[in-house]
């Protein structure tokens, strides 16, 4: 493992302890308001300072990790679900089933994939569930033809035709034999994905359309705070620093991966959605 | 050449068709009644008649798919409704407010040409060197910056703090400078990395040896040579690109508040205004598309390697 992955990985890890225990290390519940220490600077009892309704800075933007974080990864999920089921069944059956389904992925990914999950969030009302239901609309193309190449790679491998000879139902051939064998490149593939998606996360909800205060979430943090920016830059910088932290994070992993598995460095670095 | 253009136009068909079918089918999910919805917003006390007589007016007692063919008639002459919040044409609001989102856009891509161009042609030739590693920690920061939260902290460093320039709206050249920064910054990242790659790959061709050999100055070899190979996947980029471009003018449009299509979708949604978000996801879409077809072809009347190989 290069230094930029070990990196990558030792933040991502960080984030993930923090998830875990956010409840346990802040010193104050994320929501709890104390109108008399507003707009606090950095001091022993708020370490972060207090934001405009008096709230620990620290303990809104620890819990935060398990919002942006957990989102994204319920997202991922989603994704994985939906672009697996899609690859297999595109890369098994192959003929006209093939062609029309890759057919459909091409045109969504002919489509400018940011812009229809604001419409879809923008109509179905501003929310969290609204948002992973856009997210998920938007995003299963791409990894839906990744997952349909490794298919095809490894139906053609004998232990297929071992098991197909034995008289295994497809259903079968499919999720028992083939699936395990190629789960490890596709979370591999997927997590390359988990930066964008917290940036869209993020983004979507500081404008509004994503988690919406109190939530501690970090784009819905900014969107509150950014309003008191002149006298208290306090407010955005935190959240900020976490969201970049924790996808430069998932991207150092990225380009590490990618270092190992393309060493000449031909495709570079990922498309960030944002 | 000629064959190919037109290969690509038909190819264009399914893609506009399922484009008007998703921009349709947004409507379709909006939850609560369109006709009770017109009612209500023209003061009439939605009782069954009056929401059937509505229905009847709007079209929307017959089946969906007459709906849509009717829709898409409307569309094609560039009737996309009227906005429910300023009664004007959806085409009209939408135009008005295109040229701003257009200046925003060429302005980043314009900033995103002056970052990336030094950054990965000097990468290239002074590989795992400093500037090298420099522009690559600084590629993996401007990739997992938030726009929004760069945005921000411009804003706070330059306007408030230095007031160097105005803190939002359109106006003149230094109203254009921080937020095209904001919307270039990540794509400046990802562009430098690749013209790194293409170089690195061009520089390693046998006529970039032969060019030496003939005593080619090397500043010559590096940018008439080798540059020019470099460039070709650089266009296929910015076709994939330009969609994450109009993608992040939305949210640098809000944090600037800058008056360009992408603030108009970010206001319509909190209005409720169905048929403006119906609309701009029309001209984005077909903006992104057309645009793609223009970097394809392009692609191919450059390249006379891509331009032989399609023509067989």
């Amino acid at each position: 493992m290069s230094k930029l992955m070990l990196t990558g990985v030792g933040i991502i890890l960080i984030f993930m302890i923090i998830a875990i225990l956010a409840p346990l290390i802040s010193p104050h519940p994320p929501n709890r308001v104390n109108l008399t220490a507003r707009l606090m600077n950095p001091t022993s009892a708020y370490p972060l300072g207090t934001d405009h309704l008096g709230r620990c800075i620290l303990s809104r933007t620890l819990h935060g990790t398990r919002y942006t974080l957990g989102l994204a990864f319920i997202v991922l999920v989603i994704i994985l679900i939906i672009s697996t089921v899609i690859g297999c069944i595109s890369g098994y059956y192959g003929g006209l089933t093939d062609e029309t389904m890759m057919r459909v992925v091409d045109i969504f990914l002919a489509f400018p994939a940011i812009i229809l999950a604001i419409a879809i969030v923008g109509l179905l009302g501003p929310g969290l569930i609204n948002l992973l239901v856009a997210m998920s609309f938007v995003w299963w193309a791409g990894p839906s033809r990744l997952i349909r190449g490794l298919v095809l790679t490894v139906k053609e491998r004998e232990f297929v035709a071992a098991v197909r000879a034995l008289g295994a139902r497809d259903s079968r051939i499919i999720f028992r034999h083939i699936f395990p064998n190629i789960l490890p490149p596709i979370i591999v593939l997927l997590s390359l994905e988990m930066g964008s998606i917290i940036l869209s996360i993020s983004g979507l909800s500081f404008i509004g359309l994503g988690a919406r205060p109190p939530t501690p979430e970090w784009g819905a943090m900014l969107s509150e705070g950014y309003l008191y920016m002149e006298t208290s830059p306090h407010l955005m910088i935190f959240p900020g620093m976490a969201i970049t932290l924790s996808v430069l994070g998932f991207n150092l992993l990225g380009e590490g991966i990618r270092d190992f598995l393309d060493p000449k460095g031909k495709y570079a670095a990922g498309l960030s959605k944002f | 050449m000629r064959s190919y253009i037109l290969r690509r136009f038909i190819s264009l068909v399914p893609v506009l068709f399922l484009l008007s079918l998703i921009t349709f089918g947004l409507l379709c999910i909006t939850p609560g009644d369109p006709a009770e919805m017109a009612l209500s917003r023209s003061g009439v006390n939605p009782t069954r008649e009056a929401v059937e007589a509505m229905k009847t007016e709007l079209g929307l007692d017959k089946p969906l798919c007459l709906q849509y063919i009717h829709w898409f008639g409307k569309a094609l002459h560039g009737n996309l409704g009227t906005s429910y919040r300023t009664g004007e044409p959806v085409t009209q609001e939408i135009l008005y407010r295109l040229p701003a989102t257009m200046e925003l856009s060429l302005a980043a891509i314009i900033f995103i040409f002056i970052v990336a161009f030094p950054a990965g042609v000097l990468s290239a030739i002074y590989r795992d060197r400093l500037v090298d590693n420099a522009s690559r920690i600084a590629a993996l920061l401007g990739v997992s910056l938030p726009g929004f939260w760069l945005g921000l902290i411009l804003i706070y460093l330059f306007s408030m703090k230095m007031e160097i320039f105005p803190v939002i709206g359109r106006g003149g050249l230094n109203h254009l400078i921080l937020p095209a920064i904001t919307l270039g910054s990540g794509m400046a990242a990802i562009y430098s990395r690749f013209i790194r790659a293409g170089m690195l790959e061009a520089l390693s061709q046998d006529y970039i040896q032969a060019a030496y050999a003939r005593g080619i100055r090397s500043w010559r070899v590096i940018t008439r040579h080798a540059l020019k190979n470099a460039l070709l996947p650089i266009i296929t980029l910015f076709g994939m690109s330009f969609g994450n471009l109009l993608g992040g003018a939305v949210i640098v449009e809000t944090v600037f508040a800058w008056p360009g299509v992408g603030k108009l979708v970010v206001d319509s949604i909190f209005e409720r205004d169905f048929p403006v978000i119906q609309g701009v996801v029309l001209f984005m879409g077909l903006i992104y598309i057309l645009t793609n077809l223009l970097v394809d072809i392009t692609y191919t009347w450059i390249d006379p390697r891509v331009r032989l190989k399609r023509d067989r």
